[in-house]
């Protein structure tokens, strides 16, 4: 207690400094909460200085108390503590010294809350008598200022009652508070009270306001329109805003303020001045909401003197006929003045509720402004089209608009005579003209403003206007755009649901406003006028310009403003409007006469305005659910918005019957499909009836097959992406697959359709099937590969076509189960050896695309653990093995079989089953049998080669067996992925020859072991793909589907074709014997699956020497770089290691023709004959060893396996026994060289997800890897495969000689460097500068010497040059870089200033230039002679663009010599 | 400086878009065929120069215009007449000077430059051409340093 008294002590003692002032309170106040201190005990340990005489004590006593209880608003006090301590606070308000105590603790008393003892009504009326009587608020600081508003403001909104017994006194005493404040603060607080101190007196006694609302105005309205510039250093933190908006709400606080308000806001809008302006209309506008009919004894000098904003005189003097130049108005202003407007009218619609003969005096007002009625006089001499013929017409033809077709075929000679007339009779004055529009423009701004006000007004400005019209007789320009935006402002006023106001007085029953209620009886007239002046404008035969044609562009708005709106109730159903404006509408759309090809601007607005009514009102939430996400979409809103269908049945039947040109339809098909996705799936079937219609003629027509590709490439684009997984959505998808499969499947055999149709067709395929969910992907692949292969002996490959686009947009969970080894096998075959370009494309996206999906653990493991897969992958394998025969296989079991059995057995004789580089067709098929298929005995027949395995391998047909073997061969072990089935796959194309094999070695010992009839095609070893729907359908099925899916027949028939004549064909079915290729259940792992494509078929293909080249033709390795890059893509996309063994290969090839190229030059190839002759010595191994070898080290650890299959390949490898090992040639063919190495160049720029090249020979597939097809794309992976690829690029250019050599090299960086972010070059920049310059030197200097292909590295510099000034221009530490190479960065830019080839790489070296000027000044200031010497030249440049850059480059360097000399 | 304003209250007129050099025929796809000099391009150079003594443009002061601009390519010739806003204009030789060197600036050194103020525009017509054209006065006056401030200044506006 003695410590507390010290306490108090210190903080009563004001010569000690704050912070011991401060630790004391806290100190008493944790006393306080803890109880050891009661507020009674403080006052009295404190009774001395309160009361001393000591001005400073007794301050200080006295805000120690106010700060106590400050510092407990929620610790209980007692009522008797609370009413002395207010008694206490409020007498001590008159004491100066102790005010600011006094204030704090009066503003804490009156802050409590009941339920910790509040200050008693009695009590908070003396504090606000203190307070108004005893306190000269504006004779204080600021500090104390602002304390006594917030007492101000907690008395009115905390104490209501206590403001309303002191009645005047207190709206007086604020008065005197605020009057003078200058503070901004302190204004805030005051505006605030000024607005919500009304609200207390309005419930209470609104007579003691209204006598004190004059004062209370006009202390307040001294302050507009708010000017105020904080001052710079300003902390406070409040803007002019903040401001402005305090005072509006205190000036809109109540209707009293009206009398005053009002003039003063229109004294203001005289002001010169924007702001000011813009103030009075903002605070204008919230008055009148707030202020209400108030506002309706000002109308007459209101519309004044928004008039004059919104019609500035010169306009109404134009309107007058008379011309001047229109003053510049603030744009700004214009709206603020709109909105103004509106708000006023909709403040009075209240005016004369209940007695309907009295109207809004604004609007009449308005309407009976002088200028309106000048306004359509001045209009009497512009054309015109007289309104009888118009409303006649419509009359006349009111049942008849239904059929528009009706009305186009009659002539009308009377209209037409008059329309003439009056064009001929119309005023020239195109000055007089503009004007006019201008005034017209400005009153349909206004009328609109009004219209949208509300239900009331709207229908006034709407009877006031066609009053003008009917009276002027005729419709011109003037009454037609005051019509539009009148049924504009209609659409508006409807949409956004603002007729509230009026809604609530005529007892609507929630629904919107309808057409009845905005338009009165109007709305008939106006879509009667609209559709005449489009019928007059297609009588004069469809002008596209003219002023008949700006008519019925505004008659065309109107329509569309029409048929927005919804009917009355009574109409609902059939909303005659709407029909009769939507029918014009399309008679527009379908103008006979216009140019077919290209439509005309009506033609697309008239489509613009049906899509508008197809989309329908925006969605807004529905009033009074504030709930966030309510799913209100515009689609559902387009679900009860009839618009969509309507429009649909009038445009579908005459698109339908192509009234249109094909090009124009489609669009027509597309903006509608944009517009609503209600529509979507008749839009589906129209074009798929269309895609029908023309496929008939396709065979024929060339005009109609290219129409076919538009509609398929719109169905791709704009329709198909918006299908959902839902079920209706899914079965029109899938109802298009089978109808586009049937199509290709039933295409008539001898030729295949051209590139740009299969490419179209292949693409919305894809696009169509990776929207498909699972299963039905599942079922579609089936259903392609069993329609294709059963038709693939006859006809070309172009058939697979449907397969492979299939096999790219599957889901990853299904591509895994396509993922089969056969599927590999023969999709490499396809992509690397099908003679069709499209085809290969295609296949090796596929390729790539189940790489990418391929699941990162082997399907094993995943079988084991799931068993709903592993159900389908092996135990539906072994199931139809088994033939219904005993018991599940286990899958672990069944995999040993298939895997290891072979090898073990091979490894016993390999002589016997490895086939030597003769091996004969019919061999090369035995040793598949053996390898891939243990299960079939057939000794029966088989030669002496095939006699071990048929020996050693156990009968699959009996269920003892195959239970048998997993106690045979180990579950599983570490050898398992050398051992497995890859490397049984075939790794060269000639041993998926089945077709050769002679049918008696297989047939006989298929019937009798698979227990299957002879000529059956199922052969025992097949695998189930998908997933069988009842374990009973299985075997067939699940046979057929597999059998269906075996690719590797399509690539054996392709290899055949491509390297054979089909000789024994026809007598050997190609169901026969492949399956076995691939070992049982197609379980491969994806390590396995990329040493089948990487190890055995891709990477064998790059040659190693230049020699090799000419051996293994130059065809076949450009083909298997293309694919080695797709692949490389998908590998990089999911970052995988072995991305770095495509890139390796990739630079390696780059590095060996180079190398090539270096030495070639003139001299022949004599020397590569015999270095690689012995070549064949495992295409793999070559490969690592040709590499540099430092680049082999960094790939050797993304591969540690890499041994193992290497010497397996070696020993397999049959690569050597290809034919085209005959042609002798070693010779050199320099451009097929280049080709290759530019292939491999591009190849990086695939990997790197660069654009492919717009070439469309090349990519003629739509089909590519990404998000939609259901690639995930690991994020980052550009700058991975960067960082991965850079070091063997730099290697491989150390190793290289010359420039000349490395060239293939730089081509390849610059493609890597193109498809990499900025971002992943800057971090890496050290080392890419200086490849980068050398790059552009050598690639600069190429072009020169290189005659065959001059301009194709001119992108490439240009790329190049990019990334150079990408780092000349960034911030961080790749200019640091940079900033250590100058001189040859400069160099190599100045060189590159001359570049002849290209005026961008000019101009970007300029640029580049001009950015390295700023690089550090001594090393740039010794180069500025070469610099300016390269300028003058490039200021004599044949290219405008780079002349201007030279002079912008000299001016920088010159000023680097003047300004630091 | 002049204390009192030779033209104190100059038209201004408006300034033309730039935009207009895209109406001409693009031979952007050409990377051979040659984009000659034009009057539009020396115009632009010339155009953003500030009159020395409003804060206006010679563009927007109508003291050069496009029409007034000949220019021959092949014989590497360029003619420029300016309109000086006032007949007793002083500044008409500084405006020609700054007109100079901007081209000196912007040009490749083959092209001859003759610079002269449109006939009947200046009081002092044959004085202001001669010392426009005198190589030796206009080399001298660069070496003013107050001069070439002066210019500097003008320039400043047309190099951004």
């Amino acid at each position: 207690m003695a410590d507390l008294q010290a306490r108090v002590q210190e903080f009563v003692n004001p010569e000690l400094p704050g912070e011991v002032h401060n630790a004391a309170l806290t100190e008493i106040l944790d006393a306080v909460r803890q109880e050891r201190l009661s507020v009674p005990q403080l006052v009295g340990s404190l009774a001395e200085q309160l009361t001393t005489e000591d001005n400073g004590i007794r301050a200080r006593a006295c805000q120690l108390l106010a700060g106590v209880i400050k510092g407990i608003p929620d610790v209980p006090l007692q009522d008797t503590a609370i009413h002395s301590l207010a008694e206490f606070f409020a007498s001590r308000l008159a004491d100066f010294p102790s005010l600011r105590g006094a204030l704090t603790g009066s503003l804490a008393l009156l802050k409590r809350t009941p339920e910790v003892g509040a200050l008693h009504p009695t009590d908070a009326v003396e504090i606000a008598k203190a307070v108004l009587n005893s306190v000269h608020v504006q004779s204080l600081t600021a500090v104390d200022r602002l304390l006594s508003f917030e007492v101000l403001e907690t008395l009115i909104e905390s104490h209501p009652s206590a403001v309303l017994a002191l009645e005047g006194d207190f709206l007086d005493g604020l008065v005197a508070a605020i009057d003078g404040e200058k503070d901004p603060r302190c204004l805030l607080l005051a505006f605030r009270l000024v607005e919500i101190a009304p609200k207390v007196f309005v419930t209470g006694q609104s007579a003691v306001l209204a006598e004190a609302a004059e004062e209370l105005f006009e202390v307040i309205a001294v302050y507009f329109p708010v000017s105020f510039n904080p001052p710079p250093n300003d902390t406070r933190g409040i803007s002019r805003e903040d401001l402005v908006v305090a005072l509006e709400r205190a000036l809109a606080a109540t209707p009293l303020f009206a009398p005053y308000s009002l003039p003063l806001f229109i004294e203001k809008l005289g002001s010169s001045l924007t702001s000011a302006k813009l103030d009075s209309l903002r605070a204008l506008r919230a008055c009148a909401q707030s202020y209400g009919s108030a506002i309706a004894s000002q109308t007459g000098p209101l519309w004044t003197a928004l008039k004059n904003e919104l019609l500035p005189l010169s306009v109404e003097a134009s309107s007058a006929g008379e011309v001047g130049p229109v003053p510049e108005r603030s744009a700004e202003v214009g709206d603020a003045a709109v909105e103004a407007l509106t708000q006023c009218v909709r403040a009075l619609e209240g005016v004369g509720r209940g007695a309907p003969a009295v109207s809004n005096p604004l609007v009449r007002s308005v309407l009976e402004d002088p200028t309106l009625g000048d306004l359509f006089i001045a209009a009497t001499g512009e054309t015109s089209i007289p309104l009888t013929k118009l409303l006649n017409h419509g009359g006349q033809s009111t049942h008849s608009q239904t059929d528009p077709h009706l009305d186009e075929s009659q002539p009308r000679p009377v209209l037409h005579q008059t329309v003439s007339q009056a064009l001929s009779a119309a005023p020239h004055d195109s000055e007089g003209q503009a004007r006019r529009r201008e005034a017209v423009e400005r009153w349909s701004g206004v009328l609109s403003a009004v219209a949208t006000a509300g239900a009331g007004p709207c229908r006034q400005v709407a009877e006031a206007v066609m009053a003008r019209v009917t009276s002027a007789g005729s419709v011109g320009y003037t009454g037609l755009r005051l019509l539009s935006k009148l049924a504009g402002a209609a659409r508006t006023l409807v949409w956004t649901g603002q007729g509230d106001v009026s809604r609530g007085f005529e007892g609507g029953t929630g629904r919107e406003l309808d057409a009845e209620e905005v338009l009165g009886g109007k709305a008939e007239a106006l879509g009667e006028i609209f559709s005449g002046v489009v019928r007059a404008w297609q009588a004069e035969g469809g002008v596209p310009d003219g002023e008949l044609n700006d008519l019925a562009t505004l008659a065309v708005d109107g329509l569309e403003a029409l048929a927005s709106l919804p009917p009355p109730l009574s109409q609902a159903e059939s909303n005659p409007l709407r029909q009769n404006c939507i029918s014009v509408l399309v008679s527009v759309l379908f103008s006979p006469g216009s140019d077919p090809h290209t439509p005309n601007p009506l033609q697309q607005k008239a489509l613009q305005a049906l899509a508008s009514i197809s989309r329908g009102p925006p969605s807004k939430e529905p009033p009074g659910t504030a709930e966030p996400n309510t799913g209100v979409t515009r689609g559902e809103v387009g679900d009860s918005w009839h618009g969509a269908r309507q429009v649909w049945a009038a445009v579908s039947e005459r698109l339908l019957q192509g009234s249109a040109s094909q090009g124009f339809s489609l669009q027509i098909f597309a903006t509608l499909a944009e517009s609503s996705g209600v529509i979507n799936r008749e839009v589906l079937q129209a074009l798929e009836r269309q895609l029908d219609r023309l496929w008939g003629a396709v065979g024929g027509s060339v005009e109609s097959e290219s129409e076919a590709v538009e509609v398929l490439r719109l169905l791709a684009r704009e329709i198909l992406p918006k299908f959902g997984s839902d079920e209706s959505d899914q079965e029109l998808v899938l109802h298009f697959v089978h109808a586009l499969l049937e199509r290709l499947a039933t295409w008539p055999s001898p030729r295949r359709p051209n590139d740009g149709l299969l490419a179209a067709a292949l693409g919305a395929l894809c696009v169509a099937m990776r929207i498909c969910t699972e299963a039905n992907q599942a079922a579609l692949l089936q259903k392609a590969a069993g329609g294709f292969f059963q038709a693939l002996e006859g006809d070309g490959v172009w058939r697979s076509g449907p397969v492979l686009a299939i096999l790219v947009a599957l889901r990853p969970s299904v591509s895994a189960e396509a993922g089969q080894p056969r599927v590999l096998q023969g999709l490499l075959s396809l992509a690397l050896q099908s003679s069709d370009a499209l085809i290969a494309d295609a296949a090796s996206v596929a390729l790539a695309s189940l790489l990418k999906k391929w699941p990162a653990q082997s399907v094993r493991h995943v079988a084991a653990q799931e068993t709903s897969l592993s159900a389908f992958h092996a135990g539906g394998a072994s199931d139809q093995l088994d033939q219904g025969g005993g018991t599940e296989a286990e899958p672990e079991g069944r995999f040993e079989n298939v895997s290891t059995r072979p090898y073990s057995e091979e490894a016993n004789s390999p002589h016997e089953t490895r086939l030597p580089a003769t091996s004969t067709p019919s061999d090369t098929a035995l040793r598949t049998q053996t390898l891939g298929q243990p299960f079939v005995p057939f000794g029966v027949s088989t030669p002496p080669h095939g006699q071990p395995a048929a020996r050693m391998t156990p009968s699959p047909v009996t269920p003892a067996s195959t239970q048998a073997l997993p106690s045979v061969s180990p579950p599983s072990s570490a050898a398992t992925s050398d051992y497995s089935p890859a490397i049984f796959l075939d790794s060269s194309p000639q041993s998926v020859l089945f077709d050769t094999t002679p049918v008696s070695i297989l047939q006989p010992g298929f019937s009798p072991a698979g227990g299957l009839p002879g000529p059956s095609p199922d052969p025992p070893g097949t695998t189930a793909v998908f997933r069988a729907p009842s374990p009973g359908d299985i075997p067939p099925r699940a046979r057929r589907v597999a059998q269906r899916l075996d690719l590797s027949r399509l690539g054996g028939a392709v290899a055949a074709s491509n390297t054979a004549p089909r000789g024994p064909e026809p007598t050997n079915p190609p169901e026969r014997s492949p399956q076995k290729l691939a070992g049982g259940d197609g379980s491969l792992d994806l390590e396995s699956a990329l040493r089948v494509v990487l190890d055995e078929r891709l990477l064998p293909l790059l040659p190693e020497s230049t020699t090799e080249t000419g051996q293994k033709g130059l065809e076949a390795q450009i083909r298997g770089v293309r694919v080695l890059a797709v692949v490389g893509q998908a590998l990089a996309m999911r970052g995988h290691k072995r991305t770095g063994d495509v890139v390796g290969a990739l630079v390696q090839l780059l590095f060996t023709l180079g190398k090539a190229h270096g030495t070639a030059g003139g001299v022949n190839a004599s020397s590569g004959g015999s270095g690689k002759a012995d070549g064949r010595g495992g295409p793999g191994e070559g490969a690592r060893n040709g590499m540099p070898r430092v680049s082999a080290a960094t790939l050797s650890s993304f591969q540690p396996e890499a041994h193992t299959s290497r010497s397996t390949g070696e020993s397999l490898s049959p690569s050597a026994g290809s034919p085209q090992d005959d042609q002798p040639s070693a010779s050199y063919d320099l451009a097929g060289l280049a080709q290759l190495a530019d292939v491999a160049a591009e190849g990086f720029g695939v990997i790197a997800g660069e654009r492919r090249s717009s070439n469309p020979a090349e990519s003629s597939t739509d089909l590519n890897l990404s998000k939609e097809t259901h690639a995930q794309i690991k994020p980052l992976y550009r700058q991975r495969l960067f960082t991965m690829s850079l070091g063997p690029f730099s290697e491989a250019v150390r190793k290289a000689k010359n420039p000349e050599e490395r060239l293939p090299l730089y081509r390849g960086l610059a493609h890597l460097l193109r498809g990499t972010p900025p971002a992943a070059l800057a971090v890496e920049a050290e080392k890419v500068l200086l490849l980068l310059l050398e790059s552009l030197s050598a690639l600069a200097a190429s072009s020169d010497v290189r005659a065959p292909r001059p301009a194709s590295d001119a992108p490439l510099v240009l790329s190049d040059l990019l990334t150079l000034t990408s780092f000349l221009t960034d911030g961080g530490p790749a200019r640091e870089h940079a900033s250590e190479h100058v001189p040859s960065i400069v160099r190599t830019l100045v060189r590159l200033t001359a570049y002849g080839l290209s005026a961008s790489v000019r101009e970007t070296a300029l640029q580049a230039l001009v950015a390295a000027a700023d690089l550090p000044f001594t090393r740039v200031y010794p180069l500025r002679n070469e610099v300016h010497k390269a300028i003058l030249g490039a200021l004599d440049d044949p290219k405008r663009a780079v002349r201007k850059e030279a002079v912008r480059c000299r001016r920088v360097w010159t000023a680097l010599g003047s300004s630091k000399k | 400086m002049a204390v009192e304003l030779i033209n104190p209250n100059p038209v201004i007129h408006e300034r033309k878009s730039k935009a207009h050099r895209l109406d001409l025929p693009s031979v952007h796809g050409d990377e051979d065929a040659a984009e000659e000099f034009d009057a539009t391009e020396i115009f632009d150079h010339i155009r953003d120069i500030t009159d020395p003594e409003h804060p206006y443009s010679l563009e927007q002061l109508n003291v050069v215009s496009e029409e007034a601009i000949m220019v021959d390519d092949k014989g590497s010739k360029v003619g420029i007449k300016f309109t000086p806003t006032v007949q007793h204009c002083s500044m008409a030789t500084l405006i020609g000077l700054c007109i100079r060197v901007k081209l000196l600036r912007s040009l490749p050194p083959r092209f001859k430059v003759d610079i002269n103020v449109a006939p009947g525009s200046h009081a002092s017509e044959a004085a202001v051409n001669k010392q426009l054209n005198d190589k030796e006065r206009v080399a001298a006056a660069l070496e003013n340093p107050h001069l070439v401030d002066m210019v500097e200044k003008c320039l400043a506006s047309s190099e951004q």
